[in-house]
């Protein structure tokens, strides 16, 4: 009962749009805003057949190994820099700087850089996305120093283990932080692709905007909203589990129940 | 008490912060299973002293040797005052008390040795609850139990029952003691307790000064207490004996108020 309440909760809105839009569209023949039925059967017949591994699985690919390639950089550098309150002073005004600058605007550089390939989508994925999970991983790293420093130094504790509790007591913010860093990530997937590439869903859906296959540009829309939202799902659901241990997570528990 | 059998030896401490000194010439040696209460007005240095002793702050001068082997976690234990800051909220009892042997003890032995620690505060059989289920009284036990597992020397505890209520506190004085007594370690406390040092002390040692107006925090008094091993709650803090020594320390530290308000 409660978790049907739960789903009707969460579907009623986005059935009644899909609902609006396909009676709305029915008889369209608008070029901008074909049938829905027509939307979905040309999503059907290319991304759930031929552009599956055409234009998605390659997408998918670079957004799996530029976001994982973020959140490792991310730590690693957020430990390392969160760590030495030294080098952290000293390159503050640089991190923020660069955070500063709009991933998509290194796109021009990046082609340049690395060319038109894979690397570069994949490189600039991360790049891009590496910001929030650095910046909460710092910040992480500085509290839990701040409260159980002297609890590592009084045990001796070696490196790897002060390490370990570190990226422990800086979970709950690293993981906030990587969950902004899906959403930039799904964006730079679609920038990454806008140049210069044979397949991918940007470049897909680029291209039939060019060439005026308007339902094959919706349909590549709602594939990225898929996308994006199931990820987005994919990693609460993930978060859950991983901070099932702390505090912080027994307050919304309990309301819950 | 001969000097063969003392397990940590303060000699000449002395510590400044900048220009501001705060702790002069401090000089005193614990005995094996002593355990001695460091007392002194708020301000004094109490907290400094103890972060010497504990290697989390270097002195200026002076040095605080051990006399013991080197243990793994150390020749310290320390018992923070905030339990609730101190230990790690996102993993079990066993873990946290496993923690000083992290990365040096193999986890099988280190997971005896922490229920064996746990099991020494009362808190056996409890290992996989987390901190925060857990009272403040029943998450200080978890502390030190976590000083004690690394086998230091010396029990180290700054403050440590200040933010408990009264019974959870006298519970964990009398916890200290038989600590104490079944471990044979030396225990140095710290608290702004009159009583309480009494309660607890073979020795207490008043720490005065006013480092915040220039005069540095110098030992002033050693102070035997002839109470005997066995304490108990009601009947030592009814002895007279007590009672003369809580207003002897307590004369002490007033007549150095008073003046110093003027000065």
């Amino acid at each position: 009962m409660k978790r049907s309440t739960a789903i009707v909760l969460q579907l009623w809105l986005p059935v009644l749009i899909v609902a609006l839009w396909w009676v709305l569209t029915i008889g369209s023949t608008s070029l901008f805003f074909p049938p829905l039925s027509e939307i979905v059967a040309h999503f059907g017949h290319w991304w759930l057949g031929e552009g599956f591994v055409r234009d998605f699985v390659p997408s998918l690919r670079n957004l799996a190994l530029g976001y994982t390639l973020a959140v490792v950089l991310g730590i690693g550098g957020g430990l390392v820099i969160g760590s030495l309150p030294r080098l952290r002073e000293a390159i503050a005004p640089e991190l923020e700087y660069a955070r500063a600058i709009p991933a998509v605007a290194l796109l021009p550089a990046a082609v340049i850089i690395l060319g038109l390939g894979d690397l570069m989508r994949v490189s600039l994925i991360a790049v891009g996305a590496v910001w929030p999970v650095l910046l909460a991983t710092i910040a992480g790293v500085r509290e839990t120093m701040a409260r159980l420093g002297d609890v590592e130094t009084s045990f001796r504790l070696p490196l790897h283990v002060r390490a370990l509790v570190r990226v422990q007591g800086a979970l709950p913010r690293i993981l906030a932080g990587a969950r902004t860093s899906i959403a930039i990530a799904v964006v730079l997937i679609v920038v990454s692709e806008m140049q210069g590439g044979a397949y991918g869903i940007g470049n897909r859906l680029l291209n039939s905007q060019r060439n005026y296959a308007i339902s094959e540009m919706w349909s590549a829309m709602l594939l990225l909203g898929l996308l994006g939202y199931t990820v987005n799902s994919l990693f609460l659901l993930a978060e859950r589990r991983l901070l099932r241990s702390y505090p912080e997570s027994q307050n919304t528990r309990k309301v819950k129940s | 008490m001969t000097q063969a059998q003392n397990t940590v030896s303060v000699q000449g401490l002395s510590l400044s912060y900048g220009p501001r000194k705060v702790l002069d010439d401090i000089t005193f040696d614990v005995g094996r299973d002593e355990l001695v209460c460091i007392v002194g007005p708020s301000g004094v240095g109490k907290t400094s002293m103890l972060r010497c002793l504990a290697g989390l702050q270097t002195p200026t001068h002076g040095a605080v040797t051990f006399t013991g082997a080197e243990h793994e976690a150390g020749h310290i234990g320390l018992v923070f005052q905030d339990y609730a800051q101190s230990l790690l909220p996102w993993t079990t009892l066993l873990e946290n008390v496993a923690l000083p042997l992290r990365g040096k003890v193999l986890r099988a032995e280190r997971h005896r040795r922490a229920s064996a620690a746990l099991a020494q505060v009362g808190l056996g059989g409890q290992d996989q609850l987390k901190p925060w289920q857990l009272s403040g009284g029943m998450q200080q036990r978890v502390a030190i139990a976590r000083a004690m597992v690394g086998e230091p020397d010396v029990l180290l505890m700054d403050e440590p029952f200040a933010s408990v209520d009264a019974q959870t506190r006298a519970d964990l004085e009398d916890l200290t003691l038989k600590v104490r007594a079944e471990t044979g370690k030396s225990v140095i406390l710290i608290t702004h307790d009159i009583d309480e040092a009494v309660y607890l002390a073979d020795r207490v040692i008043v720490l005065l000064g006013r480092p915040a107006k220039g005069v540095p925090a110098h030992l002033a008094h050693d102070i035997r207490v002839n109470l005997g091993r066995d304490r108990d709650q009601i009947s030592t803090r009814s002895a007279p004996e007590f009672v003369r020594l809580r207003t002897e320390v307590h004369k002490i530290i007033m007549d150095q108020s008073v003046p110093m308000v003027g000065a």
